[in-house]
């Protein structure tokens, strides 16, 4: 096996790691601690993305449109929770896919209506659009490592909200047992606000990211919110240490399934029926290990402590 | 956008009357479904081929035959179901006389069945599976694009021009994305080092990191791609941060459009330039019926239009001529339809039917008495068994070629077209998928070329002189080299 090709592979596996684990973070914190099923998180991700590509095409500076679209994606999400998410808290998980899945539609006809059908192709700067070489001869784009690192240094922030200050303690609170938390006077309201916004944010800093890789289009987040939900499950829901590591874990898996499995197929079946069977089984692999792992673990794989 | 959206209201309701005093109406009106994608990020296709059919109708007035045009839009959702779902809605409460449109591949097997089955006539405006060459021929079937093989194996000649060697190949894993790839290989005769089909349809996989490191890892020298839409331009953005401008050359097909030029353009990815595409037709096309087409697709929409676009005006104009020809009269008492099956046309041998509709619909064929001229079509060499992708019906050759049988010079014209047509694909003895021989390969696109050299729009694009029959002349011609020049004056946001 070429080596450099397995680190590249590693490396790009990771990137799609850290990415996914930012959707899955702000999915795995609505989900855990507000128990709200949130279908729409992706449309998030989207709204991000489109708003960063807008401002990055008016100014030209594509850090100044993620500074300026973290922010406004917050405002949305602020503004989604007060309008709608906050109405469903009491009502069951039937009615939370329903009325998310609702705002999937209204967000995906939004974005037709204003920015078009046709996507925004995001230019990134020339210090960022080149490859670096790293020790080992290999050689790697210079966007997907700062991916790599925006998303490890976030997911060291989040460790130490969770693990180290106030708020963190309140939200694993939340995750642990709701119902007391709001006994013990703890403004639940305000939590539930903040905590959406936060994974708002998370989501809509997620699809800034990608947007200079695949571009923006309509219905980008649907695309990776199924894989988030995967995430969250194999994780543990509510467990933002299980939504770090099953994010790596689905990351590295589809990577290296694309990339070796036909290989691996062909040495025990013959060329062509690899060739169309190994595609059809890296899309369904993350699949794969959701199921296995609800059929051994059910609770994922870190499920935070409750009760 | 506006002015699209207002069309398509008042369409709406235009549509909505008719519909209460259809049943009234039905002799008067001539109804056409036309199915593509309205919505997801594929809509910016759809809305091109929207665009272009109202040219369409502008430019005929509104008109087929005397009778009142009325198009129905639909939209397919990216999905096979709701493509097939659209259809149904269209044949059993619309009633409609033809259903057209349809981008994708899967969508336009899914849907097939319908409106084959109730006897009303298919156009597809792009989507080209090989299956509707071959087992899935059917006569009520026609085309104003090409059968999918067709492209990428013009595009195996050019890399073979080039002196490609090895080759890596990419494209969806759908029924498209394997014929294209099918095609490239029939005809080029250096070494595919390395294949990959990944995800499509609504969640389409984006990232081609994995596959673009294996492709950097396989040392070819260059990488063919068939990604439509939003995931050609996310190809190339990664293609260049990967840094393989310069190391792999590109060559696609149906990736480099109108449709990807723009936002290419919008975020400086250079990586474009230079990559080399095969296409049979392109908007500067030399000739005075693209000419109008694409000015007033401008003129009204402020950007260029694509392929896409100028297909589905072929349909419209494509269903002109069939109304023209037949003067309506099949819709009342379906005479074409058994005048084709009594008539010259060797209709039992299904693998032909593709090659009638490129040059003589049968239908089209009626007013003048489908037999005699089927006749001649026979004569020239029509063969049990073969298969020849499917081709081109292009204006003039519906209104001047084969509409009026009256015009013997003409008919000549285009009656030597076919000899070359059939020449060509003589070597052929692969039903499912296309011609075998890549020898022909070359010649393939030929015929369809001179048919329409002259004086029809849907040519090759210059600088691609038009081949003469059994012309071995290097098909690299129809390559299109990729400049900002094409879309720098648009308009576009």
């Amino acid at each position: 096996m070429d080596t450099s090709l397995f680190i590249i592979q590693t490396l790009n596996g990771l990137q799609l790691g850290v990415l996914l684990f930012l959707v899955a973070s702000g999915l795995t914190l609505t989900f855990g601690i507000m128990d709200l099923v949130n279908l729409a998180h992706g449309s998030l991700y989207m709204i991000g993305a489109f708003i960063c590509a807008s401002i990055t095409l008016w100014t030209g500076s594509f850090l100044i449109g993620i500074l300026l679209a973290i922010p406004a994606t917050a405002l949305v999400g602020l503004a989604v929770e007060m309008t709608v998410i906050r109405n469903l808290y009491p009502r069951d998980h039937l009615d939370h896919v329903l009325a998310t899945f609702g705002l999937i539609l209204c967000f995906d006809t939004l974005v037709q209506i204003i920015w078009g059908p046709e996507g925004i192709a995001v230019p990134l700067p020339k210090w960022m659009d080149g490859q670096v070489l790293l020790p080992g001869g290999v050689v790697f784009a210079s966007y997907r490592l700062i991916i790599i690192g925006v998303g490890l240094a976030i997911a060291a922030g989040l460790y130490f909200l969770v693990v180290h200050t106030r708020i963190g303690m309140l939200i694993r609170a939340g995750a642990s047992n709701r119902t007391m938390i709001s006994a013990l006077g703890i403004n639940i309201k305000a939590l539930f606000t903040g905590v959406f916004a936060v994974g708002a944010c998370l989501a809509g800093l997620a699809g800034m990211l990608v947007s200079p890789i695949t571009g923006t289009s309509i219905g980008m987040g649907n695309e990776i919110i199924i894989t988030a939900f995967v995430i969250i499950i194999v994780g543990g829901i509510g467990s933002m240490k299980g939504a770090f590591v099953a994010a790596i874990l689905i990351g590295l898996i589809d990577t290296l399934g694309r990339s070796y499995l036909d290989d691996v197929f062909k040495l025990v079946m013959n060329a062509e029926v690899a060739e169309t069977a190994a595609p059809a089984l890296s899309a369904m692999l993350i699949y794969i290990i959701m199921a296995l792992i609800l059929a051994f673990r059910p609770q994922g794989l870190f499920p935070p402590k409750t009760r | 956008m506006s002015f699209t959206k207002a069309t398509a209201g008042k369409l709406a309701f235009a549509a909505g009357i008719s519909m209460a005093a259809s049943a009234a109406m039905a002799a008067d009106t001539v109804k056409i479904g036309f199915v593509t994608t309205l919505t997801t990020g594929a809509a910016v296709m759809g809305n091109d081929m929207k665009n272009s059919v109202m040219i369409a109708l502008d430019h005929i007035g509104h008109k087929m035959g005397g009778k009142k045009v009325e198009v129905i839009f639909e939209d397919d959702g990216f999905k096979p179901e709701t493509g097939k779902q659209a259809a149904d809605k269209l044949i059993k409460q619309q009633k409609v006389d033809f259903v057209a449109g349809y981008i994708w591949s899967h969508v336009l097997l899914a849907s097939r069945k319908t409106v084959l089955d109730s006897g009303k006539f298919l156009i597809s405006s792009n989507a080209g599976p090989s299956q509707l060459a071959g087992r899935l021929c059917h006569k009520n079937f026609f085309s104003t694009s090409w059968q999918n093989d067709q492209t990428p194996m013009a595009m195996g000649e050019v890399l073979n021009q080039k002196g490609v060697k090895s080759l890596y190949v990419m494209a969806p894993n759908y029924a498209a994305g394997k014929n294209m790839v099918t095609g490239v290989e029939r005809t080029f005769k250096g070494k595919v080092v390395g294949k990959d089909f990944t995800k499509w349809g609504k969640d389409a996989q984006l990232d081609f990191s994995a596959e673009l490191a294996k492709a950097k890892a396989s040392g070819a020298q260059a990488i063919f791609v068939f990604y439509p839409g939003k995931a050609g331009g996310a190809f190339i953005k990664q293609y260049q941060q990967a840094g393989l401008r310069g190391k792999i050359d590109l060559y696609t097909v149906f990736t480099v459009d109108s449709v990807t030029l723009p936002l290419l353009q919008q975020a400086k990815l250079e990586g474009v330039l230079g990559s080399e595409n095969t296409m049979f037709w392109g908007p500067d096309l030399d000739n005075p019926v693209n000419k109008k087409f694409v000015a007033d697709y401008k003129k009204k929409f402020g950007s260029y239009p694509s392929h896409y676009g100028a297909q589905s005006y072929d349909s419209i104009m494509l269903i002109k001529a069939c109304r023209r020809c037949g003067e309506g009269r099949y819709l009342q008492d379906r005479r074409d339809a058994r005048c084709h099956e009594e008539g010259g046309l060797p209709l039992r041998s299904r693998q032909v039917q593709l090659r009638q509709q490129s040059y003589a619909s049968p239908e089209l064929l009626s007013a003048q008495g489908c037999g005699r001229q089927g006749r001649q079509v026979d004569d020239v060499g029509y063969q049990d068994g073969l298969h020849e992708p499917s081709g081109h019906l292009c204006q003039s050759v519906q209104d001047e070629v084969i509409c009026t049988g009256s015009r013997p010079r003409q008919r000549a014209g285009f009656r030597k077209n076919l000899v070359g047509a059939v020449r060509v694909v003589s070597g052929s003895r692969d039903r499912q998928s296309g011609p075998g021989n890549s020898a022909y390969s070359q010649q393939l696109i030929l015929p369809s070329c001179c048919a329409r050299e002259r004086n029809c729009r849907t040519a090759f694009s210059r600088p691609f002189p038009c081949l003469k029959r059994n012309d071995n002349r290097a098909a690299s011609q129809t390559t299109h080299r990729t400049q900002w020049t094409l879309r720098s004056s648009s308009s576009r946001p």
